[in-house]
């Protein structure tokens, strides 16, 4: 179990979650994504700050 | 170039590149002086001096602006500014010669003396608190430090508005709105996470071994803090005092949105310096010009330590 | 208590009376002495940064109005709904964006290439990258302030620098009153007050290179233009990252300079968040809606601050 929360990957995955959802907020494209960005910005930094905690 | 045959060094640029480089820099700090230079022309500048055209570059100069910067003035009818007394002093006969007479002083030396005390008094505040905290971050065993240390800068790079709408709702609660103390609270907030950051950056590079033999001498740690550690890392408190004070001397949005008059610092009143028909810009030019100077000096005595600065401590050079 | 006097050399103490071990024990422990140096900044944040944080969480939940006593309702997540579906603050954030990508565009690049410059170390390099930095360290609102007088399409010196230059009527363009130049106009003065920040980052960067690995690429005879792409730009990359970073955060909350410039104008073309946030607020107090605003634009920059303390580790570790 403890081989899949390695530090590294999951701070990968939730900067690009949060890359995204800022992306998300402020693109001119369309309302559905501005809409859902807050959830992603959201899943984003909760997903960090639960990752620095996993063991490097 | 090839760098082989030269007899200097491979990474010494040429004599050519380097004038190149020296040539281009120079311009670049030029074009970006002149709006400053300008702001401080305009101040010595007549009110209808600064808004000809073209813009003047010669012109006669004169204090007139600064005159109106510290005074507030009524217009006369001539009949009666020529049955008064004749005018005392340069800013007198200025006022006059424009129908106008000296009313009162105004309120640019109690927002001055705000903006000081305020400065001050967060910045003695947070640099205190910052000292004692950066010695516990920097030499002991902390849980969740780097938790802590990241809450602490966090606070700094929140959107000031967003924290401006509850702490606007607390101060009413308080009776802290538009107070010296609120803002000196509210500055010091924002200034400790730097002043944290900042000094334990500094107090880390002072050895653990000093205060160690001070305490194999019988010192207490607190001694060895006191005697030892702090007399070591002046330089590195200088300097984050510096970029503390720096920060609520420019500090606008918290300013302009809690604070209406009694405790308004300098940057949401300047704006507001005006005369007959719209913004006097030779007055509002003074008060910039006058407000700047301390800026320009802190600058130059903390270039060295610019850097550290702006990245909270973390680029040493 | 033993009274040394000021600064004392390791020498001097070790000259002075020996004292037993003990008097460490009658001081504090260095954990007691950890708590009593960190409490009160923690203190003094929580009291002026997290209560007011978790007041603002549970006000984005109600309908709250600072300027009525009226009944306070729990609206569950309608605020929220209601800021994530509106069009105009979703064209905020498209004018924050603009101001944003450009702004780091540019000072990237013309921060990069003066701190390249800067790093041929020509003769009274010190002296003018000091001046070059002045506008970074002036007070953004009083910056604003005085460029509105430069931009006075009448009097200003900006204008008449453009028509001087290009032959344009003064007259013909109000940068901060027209549709398609003001969204420029902040862009400029953005550039001039925040350019020298990122030429120091960088040129930290360029100077944190060592000189043996250019000198190794001299001996392989790799051109110049190779050494650049393949020794300057990947060795200052994070250093680079982290002005980009800051600058991104702190022009994604710009406030003040904007405010001074044009305060959102004209129209809405220059409104970006906090302007928004600012009307909201304090204009039309919608207390809780604009909490819940002011909480999006929290996990933004939240989220990102986590990513710039992480790149700052990686540029404190060179």
């Amino acid at each position: 179990m403890k081989r899949y929360f390695k530090r590294g990957p999951w701070e990968m995955a939730a900067m690009a979650l949060i890359a995204l959802g800022v992306i998300m907020l402020m693109q001119p494209f369309a309302l559905v994504l501005y809409t859902y960005s807050f959830v992603t910005l959201l899943a984003g930094t909760a997903l960090f700050t639960v990752a620095s905690k996993f063991p490097e | 170039m090839s760098g082989l045959s030269t007899a200097h060094s491979v990474v010494e640029p040429s004599a050519t590149s380097k004038r190149v480089a020296g040539a281009l820099v120079i311009a670049y700090a030029l074009i970006t002086l002149i709006p400053l230079l300008w702001i401080v022309l305009t101040s010595f500048k007549t009110p209808p001096d600064s808004i000809a055209y073209p813009p003047k570059l010669m012109f006669q100069p004169s204090i007139e602006g600064y005159c109106n910067l510290f005074t507030t003035r009524t217009r006369q009818t001539p009949e009666y500014l020529a049955a008064m007394p004749p005018p005392t002093g340069y800013c007198d006969r200025a006022v006059r010669s424009r129908n106008m007479v000296i009313a009162g002083p105004s309120n640019v030396i109690p927002r001055f003396t705000n903006s000081i005390i305020i400065a001050f008094g967060s910045t003695f505040l947070a640099v205190f608190l910052g000292t004692l905290a950066a010695y516990a971050f920097s030499r002991f065993r902390i849980p969740l430090k780097d938790d802590l240390l990241f809450f602490i800068l966090s606070t700094r790079m929140m959107p000031p508005i967003a924290v401006a709408i509850p702490i606007y709702l607390m101060y009413r609660e308080l009776g802290l709105s538009d107070t010296l103390l609120g803002m000196i609270l509210l500055y010091t907030a924002v200034n400790v996470s730097l002043a944290v950051w900042l000094l334990k950056g500094f107090i880390d590079e002072i050895p653990r071994e000093y205060e160690e033999a001070a305490m194999i001498d019988g010192y207490t740690r607190l001694q060895a803090f006191t005697k030892i550690v702090l007399p070591q890392a002046t330089t590195g408190i200088a300097a984050t005092a510096i970029f503390c004070m720096i920060f609520a001397w420019n500090e606008y949005a918290f300013a302009v949105l809690l604070t209406s008059g009694e405790a308004q610092t300098m940057p949401p009143f300047i704006p507001f310096i005006i005369g007959e028909g719209g913004q006097d810009w030779p007055a509002v030019a003074s008060a910039t010009t006058l407000f700047l100077i301390p800026i320009v000096v802190f600058t130059v005595l903390l270039r060295k330590h610019l850097l550290r600065g702006i990245t909270f401590g973390a680029v040493r050079k | 208590m033993n009274e040394h006097s000021g600064t004392i050399s390791i020498a001097d103490k070790a000259a002075a009376t020996p004292r037993p071990v003990a008097v460490r024990v009658r001081g504090l422990s260095d954990k007691g002495i950890a708590w009593l140096f960190v409490g009160p900044t923690i203190v003094l944040l929580l009291a002026i940064n997290i209560f007011p944080l978790i007041w603002t969480i549970y006000l984005s939940f109600t309908n709250y109005a600072a300027n009525r006593s009226g009944e306070v309702k729990n609206v569950g997540t309608r605020n929220y709904e209601r800021i994530l579906n509106d069009a105009d603050i979703w064209a905020a954030m498209q004018a924050t964006a603009h101001f944003v990508i450009w702004t780091i565009a540019i000072e990237t690049v013309l921060g990069f290439a003066l701190a390249y410059l800067i790093d041929k170390k020509f003769r009274g390099h010190g002296f003018w990258t000091t001046l070059l930095l002045l506008p970074m360290m002036l007070s953004p609102a009083v910056v604003g302030n005085f460029w509105k007088f430069l931009y006075e399409p009448q009097i200003g010196l900006f204008n008449y620098a453009i028509s001087y230059l290009t032959g344009i009527d003064r007259t013909s363009f109000q940068m901060l009153g027209e549709v398609s130049l003001a969204p420029w106009a902040i862009v400029i003065v953005d550039v001039w007050m925040w350019t020298p920040y990122v030429m120091l980052i960088c040129l930290a960067g360029l100077r944190s290179i060592p000189d043996y690995i250019y000198e190794a690429a001299e001996v392989d005879r790799a051109s110049p233009w190779r050494q650049f792409v393949s020794i300057t730009l990947p060795m200052s990359m994070p250093f680079i990252m982290l002005a980009v970073l800051f600058r991104g955060i702190e022009n994604f909350k710009m406030f003040d300079l904007i405010n001074l410039l044009t305060s959102g104008g004209p129209g809405s073309t220059t409104e970006v968040a906090s302007i928004t946030l600012k009307r909201a607020a304090f204009e039309s107090w919608r207390t809780g809606y604009s909490s819940a605003f002011a909480i999006i634009l929290f996990v933004a920059v939240f989220g990102l601050a986590n990513i710039y303390v992480k790149a700052l580790n990686k540029v404190k570790q060179r």
